[in-house]
């Protein structure tokens, strides 16, 4: 697999967020971005798979459904789906639920680009030819 | 400290530094400060890690043999979240089969202690050179203009959003005040307004705990905050 064929959903209700994710994503290279406003909506997305999502970076905090929940059903459905959960707050609480839940990494908003970085570094060396 | 490392290491490198030792910490930090670093000091594992999630660091150093979250699993976690820089190991008498478990966990390299502080100045120049190499196409969100677009949506609509924010407040409607609370909040952080995200993430966290009053408190503090008189006035509202 290469960037090209990546399949990226970014679940968050705000859509400045999603916005804004979706623009560091394009500028490395990552065409083929999704979007879902809530938990229900993006499992739903990602149970489905057409398209196949390879990436999903997933609000803690969503309606419907949060973000470590929807993570917890994505790894019994398809395992191989990268989660990664996004969250307002740096809690260890949340990162030990999250990394328990199979989330693949953590990022706290207010987000950098180098933070998006690392996690897309993550992504490539366990994904990506 | 040789010149080379000084200037390979250079400016604006941030490192993470983990021991609950507080001498031994004091000690490490000459050390690698040396290289012309700034250096965070974290006690234990989970502050670590949360500093981790909140500032930008090039590097760790972290003591693997600190109590409570120990060092291993502060590693795999850090690991976890996805931090991909070098992760340097203090390994206190550390065997063979210690290293072979702290490499898996995720570090990058370890030190056997005693330590020898001219071997972790080394270490830490050499990888942060690597860890240069790997974000120097890095760049600021500030620096893309669909983030400036955004940014100037917000500024638009943040007079209207805490109008709305202030009469929920007034008229006890919890739910809806900490669902616009905890929008402003992030949107702030993320467009670089510190002031307000900080004030909405205390109006939120008085709303959660149940503290109305407090809530209207931190509101009208953030009224009152520069951040927001230069939005204002930057949209014709004052």
């Amino acid at each position: 697999m290469n960037k090209d064929s990546v399949e990226i959903l970014i679940a968050d209700d705000e859509p400045e967020l999603r916005a804004t994710l979706s623009s560091v994503l394009r500028s490395y290279g990552y065409s083929f971005v999704h979007y879902a406003a809530n938990g229900a909506d993006a499992l739903q997305r990602i149970e489905k798979g057409a398209p196949e999502i390879h990436l999903a970076f997933l609000d803690i905090s969503m309606p419907v459904m949060n973000g470590i929940e929807v993570a917890k059903k994505v790894q019994k459905v398809k395992p191989n789906c990268f989660c990664v959960i996004v969250s307002g707050y740096s809690d260890i609480e949340n990162v030990k639920n999250a990394l328990s839940a199979g989330a693949k990494g953590f990022v706290v908003k207010p987000f950098t680009t180098q933070k998006i970085i690392d996690v897309l570094t993550k992504f490539e060396q366990a994904v990506l030819d | 400290m040789s010149a080379n490392s000084d200037s390979i290491v250079g400016q604006h490198v941030q490192i993470l530094l983990v021991d609950e030792d507080l001498s031994a910490r004091a000690r490490t930090s000459i050390a690698i400060a040396g290289l012309g670093i700034h250096i965070d000091a974290a006690g234990t594992g989970e502050q670590a890690v949360r500093l981790l999630l909140d500032r930008a660091y090039s590097a760790v150093v972290i003591s693997l043999g600190i109590s409570g979250l120990d060092g291993e699993t502060t590693v795999a976690m850090m690991r976890g979240i996805g931090f991909c820089g070098p992760i340097i190991g203090l390994a206190e008498g550390g065997i063979d089969a210690d290293l072979a478990r702290y490499a898996l966990a995720g570090c990058t390299e370890c030190i056997r202690m005693p330590l020898e502080l001219h071997a972790l100045a080394g270490i830490l120049a050499r990888q942060l050179r690597l860890e240069a190499v790997r974000t120097e196409d890095t760049f600021a969100l500030e620096d893309m203009p669909e983030f400036q677009e955004l940014r100037h949506t917000f500024e638009r609509q943040l007079p209207v959003r805490l109008e709305d924010l202030q009469g929920m407040l007034e008229r006890s409607q919890w739910e809806e005040a900490l669902h616009v609370a905890h929008t402003i909040k992030g949107q702030a952080g993320t467009f670089s307004y510190q002031g307000i995200s900080e004030l909405a993430n205390r109006i939120q966290l008085a709303l959660i705990a149940g503290s109305g009053q407090d809530a209207l408190v931190a509101a009208a503090e953030l009224l009152q905050l520069d951040e927001i008189k230069n939005i204002l006035e930057q949209e014709g509202r004052i």
